[in-house]
């Protein structure tokens, strides 16, 4: 059995894997997000499988709510197989001439620093699988190489900042596979309705890649499809 | 006479640059720093060649500064050719540096500094260097923004901070570039500075040197890339 921690898993894709992954096998799935309470399809899975799905509360910025949701996580068990910060922000106003310092700080701080925390916070949850991997939803948007327009300041700054601790932590949790997964242009709050990806053909290519991934593959940039990405 | 805005001109590579722009002769700087009342290296060059430089008070990460400083230079002149943004931190606290001893408020300190406020002087600045002659934007960033050469954890913080101010600029320049703006980041080499320690390789005049030549021949295909200080180009 797989037991997996995923954050912002009450809506998009966060949710979507979390369906996808209870589609795909053996999975006790650690099902995280901001307000458990309000999350009506979440609570719904959790009803549907009650050995599968336990919601957890977890604001990511907030280091005591880390602490609290991995305490939580440990009442049931001692590991974890696969973290996977989903959780993420893109709000408006990140143009040049919009944008704000607290915006942007924000940004960061969501999208690059927290999911560092959680990391670190679940690493001894990890250690005790025998393949430990964390996952760290990332974009195409990350890509200094890909990024040929303007705008989105914060967004592209935090998730290609978040692409760097891959590879810290890559270097420094040697027997932890960790990578940066894109999981496309997905129709859901964040991606709006034009994007090309359904969220559950995006779910479907993310489980494939954290299934078939092997130590040799830490550090990498990869997207939903499997193919790899330059930084 | 090309203008040219400094931003960190106290000490270190800031300083170093604006000896090496007035030993060229060729530009009239304006050298900023946090407190010009304490910058004692600064406002003495200043005094000596007040013909080519002016000191103007800035902190990068207060807004009012950074608009009080906008307004300044602004009664003096109509246009700045070259901006650099080149004041950042590189804090030594295991709070910033050390995986296992990071915490988010020290890691949100350093990105305030040397992701966020770039953006926020180049906000202000765009403006002005929109009308200079053969406009250019540099940022002074390093090498360990590379996510291609990072192969350890340490300084992950000042790591990431630097990652994002390369995206940053990597945008500028596809946003700006397209009207003739010159946008590249840089680094600086590890130069013996306060940050950079006294056992460093580079000396500040050297990687001023290098970086001065690089700005002055930057050529339209430039635009959008991350050189050494000595012209080399670096992976993203």
């Amino acid at each position: 059995m797989q037991q997996i921690l995923i954050t912002g898993s009450n809506r998009g894709i966060g949710y979507a894997v979390t369906r996808e992954l209870l589609e795909a096998g053996d999975v006790q799935i650690f099902a995280a997000c901001r307000q458990p309470q309000h999350a009506p399809a979440l609570q719904e899975l959790a009803r549907r499988f009650p050995a599968q799905v336990f919601p957890i509360e977890l604001e990511v910025t907030d280091q005591q709510s880390i602490a609290a949701a991995v305490q939580e996580i440990q009442h049931h068990t001692d590991t974890l197989d696969v973290v996977i910060n989903n959780a993420g922000i893109d709000p408006d106003g990140q143009s040049l001439q919009s944008i704000t310092p607290a915006l942007m700080l924000h940004v960061l701080e969501v999208n690059a620093v927290a999911p560092l925390m959680v990391a670190r916070a679940c690493l001894p949850l990890l250690k005790h699988s025998d393949l430990p991997r964390i996952i760290m939803i990332s974009s195409e948007m990350a890509s200094l190489e890909l990024r040929t327009y303007g705008g989105s300041y914060g967004y592209c700054a935090s998730k290609a900042a978040l692409n760097m601790t891959v590879r810290g932590l890559a270097a420094d949790q040697r027997d932890i596979v960790t990578v940066a997964l894109d999981p496309g242009w997905v129709r859901t709050d964040m991606g709006g309705a034009s994007a090309t990806l359904a969220p559950e053909q995006s779910a479907r290519g993310i489980v494939r890649v954290i299934s078939g991934l092997s130590r040799s593959d830490s550090g990498r940039y990869l997207a939903w499809d499997g193919t790899e990405h330059p930084w | 006479m090309q203008h040219v805005l400094i931003t960190g001109c106290s000490r270190g590579i800031g300083l170093a640059m604006v000896r090496e722009w007035l030993g060229r002769g060729s530009a009239y700087i304006y050298a900023t720093c946090r407190d010009p009342q304490t910058a004692h290296e600064l406002t003495a060059l200043a005094a000596q060649h007040p013909d080519s430089l002016t000191v103007i008070a800035l902190d990068v990460v207060d807004q009012d500064s950074i608009a009080a400083a906008q307004k300044a230079v602004s009664a003096l002149t109509a246009h700045l050719d070259i901006v650099v943004n080149n004041a950042g931190i590189y804090p030594k606290d295991d709070q910033s540096q050390r995986f296992g001893s990071l915490t988010p408020e020290r890691m949100l300190d350093v990105f305030t500094t040397n992701s966020v406020a770039p953006l926020m002087v180049t906000q202000a600045f765009m403006p002005l260097l929109q009308h200079g002659t053969h406009p250019r934007l540099v940022m002074i960033s390093s090498q360990v923004g590379s996510i291609t050469n990072t192969r350890v954890s340490y300084a992950v913080a000042y790591r990431m901070s630097k990652t994002a101010l390369n995206m940053a600029t990597k945008i500028l320049a596809n946003e700006y570039g397209e009207s003739g703006m010159i946008v590249v980041t840089t680094h600086p080499g590890h130069v013996a500075t306060d940050m950079g320690g006294a056992g460093a390789p580079v000396s500040p005049q050297e990687s001023a040197a290098g970086l001065v030549t690089l700005i002055e021949r930057l050529k339209p295909e430039d635009n959008g890339h991350f050189y050494n200080y000595d012209g080399q180009e670096l992976p993203w």
